[in-house]
């Protein structure tokens, strides 16, 4: 039996503290107890294991919780489930449906995406076959759907459980663990495997306590005192594994999305721009009137901007009385030659609020204030559109506009500015024009960037902006504006093919996230 | 913008002549449409095209229409196409009570069709299209299709109680009266909130009696279209005249393209008789000067006649400079001069047009704001701290009920996608403690901020609210103190060279005596502390929080 055994600081601390909370405890107690960092205790208790003092018991815990997809079914049914009991608790039962009839079911509260992932999985399940009759693709629920419609599947258990939120894998029955196992494979679960460890004091650790054990005291940290008065000359320093990782560091960064939104702002200052703001509640006169989209313009339906129901309506006359009454002459009767919509402009729905759905909104709030050529301006900033979100789309988003206003700039300018930006944003890009449509411009110009690793791609709209637009502003020279949805660019250059990464809720893919 | 599909061969035969489909795909995409996808069929007979146009013309939603343009362009047959109306005989009789319902109804007739499936599926997916962009969702026009040779004139439009009507709907059975038809039939159930809050609905009848159509819902079984129709009637109702007149002529004229006979039909309104279609051109004046200017070409009379007529225009010379040009009557978005030197520019080519770079020297600069905030984060982030950005939009719960406040004047959206987005965040921090919610297993400390806009309610503002810039950070640990986040806020706050007081205050979100508000020069612009544990375990959160939040605008901005 030995008698002695060496032991630096950290090792000393961690068997006193695992003594004081009896016999075992976990790296994180010890290490709140101890006032260490997890990392100081983990290799202090490894170092501790090789000593055979202590016994380090790893516990695995797999964290399971529902993805967005997941929720709906959980509060809902799975898909394959709700169609089985939907035919089925048809009077008669309906055994067999042609495939193109299902989304014809009104009282089926599914989309068509769900529909097919339903009819999938029936299919997989082997509650339904998939035949061709008559030419025409019909769903056959076999007798084994018929059963399945009264029993509830391990994985249906497994839902129910997680409406209580999400569940460790390890401590739910085996029988629902194979349940898991399908959602998670059917990518319903994300999981984190998270490691706990529990630190238990062997005999001999407590024969070191006890004193049985002598403990000697070996040198693992070198102080300033002990260079300072030459103690490192007299004492061995314990030896390194200077190979070994060490702990992981989290920098303090910056968003990725906004760091490209910032590259891109630099950029386009560089190429002459002012910045300019708006605010995100938006008359409905600067996001649409003012850009001459007519009041029944599709743009302006109720399923393609935010409406607020508080502040309801602003304030136009007071503020601007004198554009006010202008564009509503360009939206009636037409201005500077044009015969105008032909319709009764309403004030009421122009002081509507909106969320801006443009940024354009904001060009026009420059030209109110900036009479003189020549001028430059841009704004990046958010703008909002009712779309729910998902992985291609957002219901707030980034959009980059400029304008560009001088005496005699021509179409020609226009396309020589549109591929400026472009190949500023996208360098080696080569570009290419279609003529498109916006209500505000006129000539209008869509511009696709070609480049060799990302393909083709429509990249910004522009036009020179009609002058039922500049004239009620009385700005007498023609104004170039584009705009660009920098969202897709950044996602392309982000290698991220989900919008929502950014805004993205995950931190370690924050931490993670490379700076370039 | 809408998408149609056509067939390549169809096409072809339309314009008169073999077209390579790359050739073609060149083409379109110099004009307002792009070939989406092009599919080989799988007997490698044909390709079907899927095509893009853009939404201002509706006369290029179906192959006929294409192939009008793209005669004119490839100057197969460049100029005005010239159409023969012959009257018809039919009269339509509108009643004064639909004034305020759906006052006009334009008609027309198309004699001597060959039909085949091409053409059916052109005027089926023509109708729908117009359906859904220019007539607005059937709210401005709807379009009517029958087979003239089962209508007996004169035709009567007038407007009839629900309960008087009955007629057996196109795919239906059995006879329905108005109510059935609005709430059982899907076009009903879809549309009826067009008309159903009038007492009286719209109806179409001839002189039988038999029911053309119950606009803009449903049309009568009698009138249906089979494959023994030889002839078309065309009814397209309206609240604005111009639009059914520019839909009925898209309609006519395309049809024109594969030689059917267009025949007129005299329409008598309470106050006036007008006579459908109105193919007359349109005439505008063109400037050369100013369209040369505006392009930064130098084109002479000759040539912009040459690309006028490309564009199936024609043109009288005026004057040294000046055009009267002629505008067939399909075409529905001229409103200025600019409209037609756009055709000018498109008829030239975006191809060959040579972008060049405008000399204008201006200077380039951000708002003083954009600086201020990219010093802010580097500091922040200095600190250690991960940016994170959340969306402006948020729900009451979050905000408030999680935060333990009482809830606030905030702005409120009418028509929200999602209960989860439905107010406008008027604080950084509920959104940071939301965003620690959905990573509870990532490792600690976890030390993040956001600078971002929130938006308050004004009163004196023109929009009723404003922007205003505020800034979050938070720190979530094992153990966490307040003393660490006041550091943090002191250390940034010096660095500004802010002149700034504390002052221990209450504050429902933090523990009481651990929460401080900060002053910069004599007014508030945030609270800082230890959030209160309730908070803390609303937002599901494991560990101790500390934070602040500090409105930027008022004094560092």
């Amino acid at each position: 039996m030995q008698n002695s055994i060496e032991l630096y600081e950290g090792e000393k601390i961690v068997l006193e503290t695992l003594n004081s909370l009896g016999v075992s405890a976990s790296v994180k107690k010890i290490a709140e107890r101890a006032n260490l960092t997890l990392n100081q205790i983990t290799s202090a208790s490894i170092s501790l294991q090789l000593k055979k003092l202590v016994e380090i018991l790893e516990t695995k815990r797999t964290y399971m919780r529902p993805t967005n997809e997941c929720h709906k079914y959980i509060e809902g049914k799975l898909p394959e489930k709700s169609m089985l009991e939907y035919f089925m608790s048809k009077e008669p039962p309906m055994d067999q449906l042609l495939v193109s009839d299902i989304l014809k079911e009104k009282n089926l509260d599914l989309d068509k995406r769900n529909i097919s992932i339903g009819l999938n999985w029936m299919r997989r399940k082997g509650w339904g076959i998939l035949q061709k009759i008559d030419d025409r693709n019909f769903i056959v629920i076999t007798e084994k759907g018929k059963k399945a419609v009264d029993e509830k599947e391990p994985e249906e258990k497994v839902l129910e459980i997680l409406k209580k939120g999400e569940i460790i894998f390890e401590e739910i029955p085996p029988e629902l663990q194979e349940g898991a196992t399908f959602l998670k494979e059917r990518n319903l679960l994300e999981e984190t495997v998270k490691t706990s460890r529990e630190i238990k004091l062997t005999e001999n650790g407590i024969k070191v306590l006890k004193g049985e054990i002598k403990p000697v005291e070996q040198i693992a940290m070198l102080t300033g005192k002990d260079i300072r008065t030459g103690r490192y000359k007299k004492i061995t320093l314990k030896k390194y594994d200077v190979t070994a990782n060490p702990p992981v560091i989290f920098p303090g960064k910056k968003h990725p999305y906004l760091e490209f939104l910032e590259d891109v702002r630099r950029a386009v200052i560089g190429l002459g721009f002012e910045e300019w703001k708006g605010p995100f509640c938006e008359t409905e006169f600067m996001n649409f009137d003012a850009l001459f989209q007519a009041q029944d313009h599709p743009a302006r339906e109720i399923h393609d901007s935010f409406l607020c129901k508080f502040p309801e309506y602003g304030e136009l006359v007071e503020f601007y009385g004198d554009v006010v009454e202008k564009v509503k002459m360009a939206h009636e009767t037409g201005i500077s030659g044009s015969t105008g919509w032909g319709y009764e402009w309403s004030l009421e729905r122009a002081r509507k609020i909106i969320l801006r759905t443009q940024t354009t909104s904001v060009s026009v709030r420059y030209l109110i204030e900036h009479k003189e050529a020549p001028l430059k301006a841009f704004c990046l900033d958010r703008v909002f559109r009712p779309d729910v979100l998902d992985r291609t789309h957002s219901h707030e988003f980034h959009q980059l506009e400029g304008i560009v206003g001088d005496y005699n700039l021509t179409v020609k300018h226009l396309l020589g500015f549109l591929k400026e930006i472009v190949v500023t944003l996208i360098p080696g890009a080569k570009v290419k024009f279609k003529p498109g449509y916006f209500p505000f411009t006129e000539p209008s110009v869509e511009a696709f960037a070609f480049h060799p690793t990302i393909g083709m791609i429509e990249i910004a709209g522009s036009g020179i902006f009609r002058p039922e637009v500049t004239k009620p502003l009385d700005i007498d020279f023609p104004v170039l504006a584009w705009g660009v949805g920098i969202a897709r660019l950044a996602m392309i250059k982000l290698g991220i093919d989900d919008i929502r990464y950014l805004h993205a809720s995950d931190l370690q893919w924050l931490r993670n996230k490379e700076v370039w | 913008m809408p998408t149609i599909e056509i067939s390549y061969n169809d096409l072809c035969a339309l314009i008169g002549k073999e077209i390579p489909v790359k050739k073609l795909e060149e083409s379109l995409f110099l004009n307002k449409c792009e070939i989406e996808a092009s599919t080989l069929l799988e007997d490698e007979s044909d390709y079907e095209l899927t095509v893009e146009v853009t939404s201002d013309r509706p006369d290029l939603l179906s192959v006929e229409g294409i192939a009008r343009q793209m005669k004119g362009f490839l100057e197969l047959e460049p100029g005005l196409p010239a159409y023969n109306v012959a009257d018809s005989g039919i009269t339509v009789l509108v009643d004064r009570n639909l004034t305020d319902i759906r006052p006009y109804i334009a008609c027309g007739v198309v004699k001597g069709l060959i039909f085949t499936d091409e053409l059916i599926r052109q005027l089926i997916q023509l109708q729908e299209k117009l359906h859904t962009t220019y007539c607005r969702s059937r709210r401005k026009a709807s379009i009517g299709i029958h087979n003239l040779d089962a209508i007996q004139p004169p035709i009567r439009y007038y407007g009839e109680k629900p309960e008087e009507i009955n007629f057996i709907p196109l795919g239906e059975t059995s006879y329905m009266n108005g109510y059935e038809i609005l709430s059982e039939l899907k076009t009903g159930c879809e549309y009826g909130y067009i008309i159903e809050k009038f007492p009286l609905l719209p109806l179409i009848v001839d002189a039988k009696n038999d029911v053309l159509s119950l606009p803009p819902i449903i049309n009568g079984i009698v009138t249906r279209v089979t494959e023994d129709t030889k002839n078309l009637f065309f009814d397209i109702t309206a609240t604005d005249e111009k639009t059914a007149s520019f839909a009925l002529n898209i309609l006519l004229t395309n049809l024109n393209e594969r030689d059917a006979k267009i025949e007129s039909v005299k329409v008598i309104y309470p106050d006036k008789e007008t006579i459908y279609p109105n193919l007359t051109p349109l005439k505008m004046n063109l400037n050369i000067q100013r369209s040369n200017n505006l392009l930064g070409l130098d084109l002479d009379t000759q040539s912009t006649i040459k690309l006028l007529k490309k564009m199936r225009m024609d043109a009288k010379i005026l004057g040294d400079n000046d055009l009267e040009v002629t505008i067939p009557a399909y075409r529905a978005d001229f409103l200025h001069e600019w409209d037609i030197i756009e055709d000018v520019s498109i008829a030239f080519g975006y191809d060959v047009l040579e972008p060049i770079l405008p000399q204008s020297a201006t200077v380039g600069k951000e708002v003083q704001d954009s600086k201020i905030i990219r010093k802010l984060r580097d500091l922040i982030a200095g600190f250690g701290f991960q940016e994170v950005l959340n969306y402006v939009t948020t729900n009451r719960k979050t905000m408030f009920d999680k935060m333990l406040l009482a809830e606030e004047i905030t702005v409120e959206l009418a028509n929200p996608t999602s209960l989860e987005y439905n107010v406008l965040r008027k604080y950084l921090l509920p959104g940071l403690l939301n965003f620690l919610s959905k990573n509870t297993h990532a490792d600690y400390p976890q030390k993040i901020f956001e600078v971002g806009d929130v938006v308050i309610y004004d009163e004196m503002a023109p929009e009723k609210a404003r922007n205003v810039t505020k800034l979050a950070t938070v720190i979530c640990d094992y153990i966490v103190s307040y003393e660490e986040i006041e550091a943090v806020l002191f250390s940034l706050l010096k660095n500004f060279r802010a002149k700034f007081e504390i002052r221990a205050e209450k504050h429902a979100s933090y523990i009481e005596g651990r929460v401080a508000e900060v002053f910069v020069e004599g007014e508030s612009i945030g609270f800082l502390g230890e959030l209160h544990p309730e908070v803390i375990l609303n937002f599901g959160l494991e560990n101790h929080v500390s934070a602040f939040e500090i409105d930027l605008s008022k004094t560092l901005l």
